[in-house]
């Protein structure tokens, strides 16, 4: 489902560059769960917007099912971010002029559904996510795990194939980081969503079923699944 | 989506209130200013429309070339328009009116003074449109003894009560019957009477082609080649007017004017009209005062930026398209413009009476809520919020998610582009406040200039009759006899306005010739009365009474014209050269010279003038002392009274009729000035705004400098940098642009006041002083902040 080809990110830093990504080559299935670990400053959220086409490789190949990527017009890519893409932030960025609804809702208007079908699926949603009495209010009037599970909300309603997490539980106590990451684990499990995470905790690396290491850019170690957990 | 768009900036509008206000605010401004002006032009431009044939209908005027001048008058000899009507097919059908001037009426004891009437042909209702309240066009003016009269005309004489068929009697015994009654003429209408009278015999028969004083209308078939006509006019001047014209040298062609140009277009002599370029003028500040409005939005749509682009980021990871974006920016700025719409309108209303004061204009609400304006108006209100909204969508909806997301943004770009709209913004305020002031500069310098006689405290009473001028001089001895009554005299025009030309026969330096002056007959009181100044040779004198024949007075611009060395003792014949067969006429001699005096207002050149001497003249002058001037009037009318019972007792002040003149200009003037000043108003409501903005950027900066020990003072000096420097910008532009086009609207003007660079530099300072006043609370707010909190918010 998604292929990295030698792909490398660098930045012009005086008359030379920077390299932020060197070399990358990664394959990753549908239904994986997949975890980026590394220092700050590795190219962690590099990589990751790249994944998400929201930066372009300075140079290798990425192909997203089977389609390359860097060939695509604006308007095809918007289209994959509409129907294939989610993305989580650590810092949950929910639009603070809208309600928990209409944050939810955003993503379906812009899929074009019509607006019973939005109706119900948000109603849906909010129901899994356990926020029906919280519907109406702003992101301002949330706890921060409260708007994290709007955010996430917001990233699986349109139901893509995959979604982009960076550090999602990077500014949550532990307690509700598990809670998070517990609902990540079961949209990959019961829904079969690929999940891509950024995390800097090993507990929360875990739950993928693969951790990527990234030091200066490279792609350090390769680890083979630890089987199945729990 | 088009409801999140307005959910979103609804709630984007209520949530930050001051940026909401200050825009709307702008907004609102720009729009009730814009729409105000909309109301003039489009009231400019609907002159004349309102008849039925508007486009078939001509006015014939005449361009009389004289050797040394040409003279473009409104008036036509009467035979003229009824043998084009004869000889040529095409015309379909004329009208003449013969002005009668100010006639008295009477209607058993009521007795008023009507201005404006005129006699006019039995198709005048053919030809133009007037709605009959009583009576029937067709027939109102066919016999005749008839007059039509207007509403307000027939209600002074007959209250509420039926006109037809009523009866009114001029002074010297002939009488009228009503047969119509109109409404009143149209005040967008480029000619207006307040009755009509059907043509007397003399006025029918009148088929003399020497004299000017009639006004002449066709009608021609539609979209007809005017030049087909025009080039029948040389044929014309030689049948009918060569042997009249050729010998003095004077050539006689006509123009044919549209009706619905004249308005705007017509410059004739002597004619108040509409002008064209007020009409672009006032479109061009209506347009920038919108434009002004558009750049306070863009300024701080951009300026707000940063507290946008996480929304943008996000909204294009979730796949919107950036036209997407830009639909929802511009939704929001043509939803603050519909909203500053309605303000508007409300403003609108309850400003158009003043408006309406200050412009002369007597426009009506209802024309406001006409389909068709409210049409142009929302659409321009559209178009202003498509224009602000359209740089702030653009600007804003082309930030990349990856780098907002990451944090990493600042706000930083569009600055260069806003600060050129806060200098394109000063800009166009200095120019508007130049402008202002110039105008005001040239209209005050009208007034104050010394016209070569002195016009106070002079009362005019106007004959109307030839007949009560026998008893002048009984009543000039009786009011002389009052001490405030300083001085009376008579002469045959107002001094602020003597018209005319006549042709003399005068010694020139090269022989007899033929050449117009202004005439003016006086009495041996009117130089003295007036404060004019002999400059060589004598006045008039009662002890001299030959003068009526053999004395003559010039003016310097008549000594000047003919090249006189020695002026005193050239001759003038009092009637033009003579003529064979026909008995020499009265030759006087120049007797006198006096100092140039303005004799029109000072849109008029001074021309070349004789004054006769004739004892009895139409005008009386009388000059009265400024202390108990009220009770002095009163005196003069309880005389006039007493000698003349049957007549009314209508005086005017010179000095009012001299600046009655300058009333267009002077509302002109009017109006500017409140646009500037409105205009000013909305670019610093922008600098409010922006300087509350960046102050608010600033205030960790501010903090972290007066923890290390900046003063207040070098702090606010910090802060209104950056915008003195923008104003400071805005002179180079503006100071060339003023001046260019003040320099050109001065041409119009044959007496001008010179453009003094103080007015630059005052409205420069102004304009500084304006922007620091705008600008300082904020900093002084910013610079007395305890620098603590600031930081600590972090
Ligand atoms: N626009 C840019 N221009 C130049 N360098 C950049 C730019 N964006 C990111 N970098 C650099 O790329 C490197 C990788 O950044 P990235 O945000 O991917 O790191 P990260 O692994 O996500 O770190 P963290 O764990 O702190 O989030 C950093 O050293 C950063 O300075
Ligand atoms: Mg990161």
């Amino acid at each position: 489902m998604i292929s990295l080809q030698n792909v490398s990110k660098y930045y012009p830093a005086g008359f030379g560059k920077t390299y932020v990504l060197r070399n990358i080559t990664l394959d990753i299935n549908e239904g994986e769960f997949v975890s980026i670990m590394g220092p700050s400053g590795s190219g962690k959220s590099t990589l990751l917007h790249i994944l998400g086409m929201l930066e372009e490789p300075s140079e290798g190949e990425y192909l997203f099912f089977d389609q390359p990527v860097q060939k695509l017009s604006e308007k095809r890519r918007t289209e994959l971010h509409r129907n294939y893409i989610g993305f989580v932030f650590q810092a949950y960025h929910l639009i603070d002029e809208l309600t928990v609804y209409e944050n939810i809702e955003t993503p379906l208007l812009y899929k074009g559904m019509s607006s019973s079908e939005r109706k119900s699926r948000v109603a849906e949603l909010l129901d899994r996510f356990n926020m029906v009495a919280k519907k109406d209010l702003f992101p301002s009037q949330l706890s921060g795990g409260q708007q994290q599970l709007v955010g996430i909300a917001r990233a699986v309603a349109s139901q893509p194939k995959v979604i982009f997490a960076d550090e999602p539980t990077g500014n949550l106590h532990s307690d509700h980081a598990k809670e998070i990451m517990d609902l990540f684990k079961k949209l990959n499990k019961e829904d079969g969503v690929t999940i891509v995470q950024v995390t800097h905790s090993e507990v929360n690396a875990e739950y993928g079923n693969r951790i990527l290491r990234l030091k200066d850019g490279w792609l350090e170690s390769f680890q083979v699944p630890s089987l199945e957990r729990e | 989506m088009l409801r999140n768009y307005l959910t979103i900036a609804w709630r984007n509008i209520l949530k930050d209130k001051f940026y909401s206000l200050i825009n709307i605010l702008g907004l609102t401004i720009g729009v009730t200013c814009g729409l105000l002006l909309l109301l003039y032009v489009t009231d400019e431009l609907s002159f004349d429309r309102y008849h039925k044939k508007a486009d078939q209908i001509y006015r014939i005027v005449s361009y009389i070339t004289e050797p040394d001048k040409i003279n473009k008058w409104q008036s036509t000899q009467p035979p003229l328009v009824t043998s084009l009507k004869r000889d040529y097919p095409f015309v379909e059908n004329y009208v003449r009116f013969f002005p009668n001037g100010r006639v008295a009426f009477r209607q058993g004891e009521k007795r008023f003074y009507e201005e404006d009437v005129y006699a006019a042909d039995s198709t005048v209702f053919d030809v133009f449109t007037h709605k009959f309240i009583e009576g029937d066009p067709k027939t109102a003016l066919a016999r005749p003894g008839s007059v039509v009269l207007t509403e307000k005309t027939a209600r002074k004489f007959f209250g509420e009560g039926a006109a037809l068929g009523q009866t009114l009697r001029t002074n010297d015994t002939t009488s009228y019957q009503v047969t119509g009654v109109i409404e009143d003429v149209p005040r967008n209408s480029h000619f207006t009477f307040n009755a009509l009278l059907s043509l007397s015999p003399n006025e029918r028969k009148a088929d003399g082609w020497g004299g000017f004083y009639i006004v002449s209308y066709l009608v021609l078939p539609k979209n007809f080649d005017t030049s087909i006509l025009e080039s029948k006019f040389p044929q014309l001047y030689d049948k009918n007017m060569a042997s009249i014209f050729k010998r003095m040298g004077i050539k006689i062609t006509y123009q044919l004017q549209p009706l619905t140009s004249i308005h705007l277009y017509s410059k004739l002599d002597g004619e108040a009209n509409g002008d064209i370029s007020y009409v672009y003028i006032f479109s061009a500040v209506a347009f920038f005062m919108l434009l002004l409005a558009s750049i306070n939005y863009m300024n701080l749509a951009t300026a707000r930026s940063a507290k946008r682009s996480k929304e943008v980021g996000l909204r294009k990871v979730m796949g919107s398209l950036r036209s997407a974006l830009m639909a929802q920016f511009l939704t929001e700025s043509v939803l603050m413009t519909v909203l500053s719409l309605l303000l508007s309108l409300l403003f609108v209303a309850l400003l158009l009476p003043f408006f309406n004061s200050v412009s002369g204009k007597e426009i009506q609400f209802r024309e406001l809520i006409q389909p068709q304006f409210m049409l142009i108006a929302l659409s321009i209100v559209v178009f202003t919020g498509f224009i602000s909204g359209s740089y702030p969508a653009f600007y804003l909806s082309s930030f990349e998610p990856a780098t907002v997301l990451k944090g990493s943004f600042n706000a930083k770009g569009g600055s260069f582009f806003r600060k050129t709209l806060v200098v394109v913004q000063f800009a166009i305020s200095l120019i508007m406040l130049i402008c202002t002031w110039i105008v005001y500069d040239q209209l005050n310098y009208m007034r104050d200039k010394d016209l070569g006689y002195d016009r106070e405290q002079v009362l005019t009473i106007d004959y109307q009759d030839r007949q009560p001028r026998d008893r002048y001089n009984r009543l000039r001895s009786d009011l002389l006899a009052n001490p405030n009554v300083r001085s009376v005299a008579t002469a045959s025009s107002p001094t602020s306005n003597i018209g005319g030309r006549v042709i003399f026969g005068v010694e020139s330096n090269a022989g007899l010739k033929e050449m117009g002056f202004k005439p003016m007959g006086v009495d041996h009181d009117y130089l003295q009365t007036m404060g004019m100044k002999v400059v060589a040779g004598r006045a008039f004198s009662d002890k001299i009474p030959a003068d009526t024949s053999n004395g003559v007075l010039v003016n310097q611009a008549a000594v000047k014209r003919m090249g006189w060395k020695e002026p005193l003792g050239k001759k003038v014949l009092l009637g033009g050269l003579p003529q064979a067969g026909q008995p020499a006429p009265p030759t006087a001699l120049v007797v006198g010279v006096v100092k140039d005096f303005h004799q029109q207002s000072l849109y008029m050149p001074i021309e070349p003038m004789i004054m006769l001497y004739r004892p009895n003249n139409a005008v009386m002058h009388i000059k009265i002392d400024a202390k108990n001037a009220d009770k002095t009037v009163e005196f003069i009318g309880q005389k006039w009274r007493e000698i003349y019972p049957d007549h009314l007792f209508e005086y005017r002040f010179l000095d009012q009729d001299f600046e009655s003149a300058y009333k267009a200009d002077e509302l002109r003037g009017r109006i500017f000035t409140a646009f500037s000043g409105l205009t000013i108003l909305i670019a610093c409501l922008g600098l409010f705004g922006l300087a509350t903005f960046t102050t608010e950027q600033r205030v960790k900066e501010i903090g972290v400098r007066k923890v290390m020990g900046a003063s207040v003072s070098s702090v606010v000096l910090l802060l209104s940098k950056d915008f003195t420097k923008l104003v400071l910008f805005s002179f180079p532009i503006a100071i060339p642009v003023a001046w260019y086009s003040m320099d050109r609207w001065l041409q119009h003007f044959p007496y001008k006041t010179d453009i003094g660079v103080w007015v630059f530099v005052l409205a420069c300072v102004l304009t500084l002083l304006i922007c620091w006043t705008t600008v300082v609370y904020q900093s002084i707010k910013a610079a007395i902040a305890n620098p603590v909190k600031s930081l600590r918010s972090e």
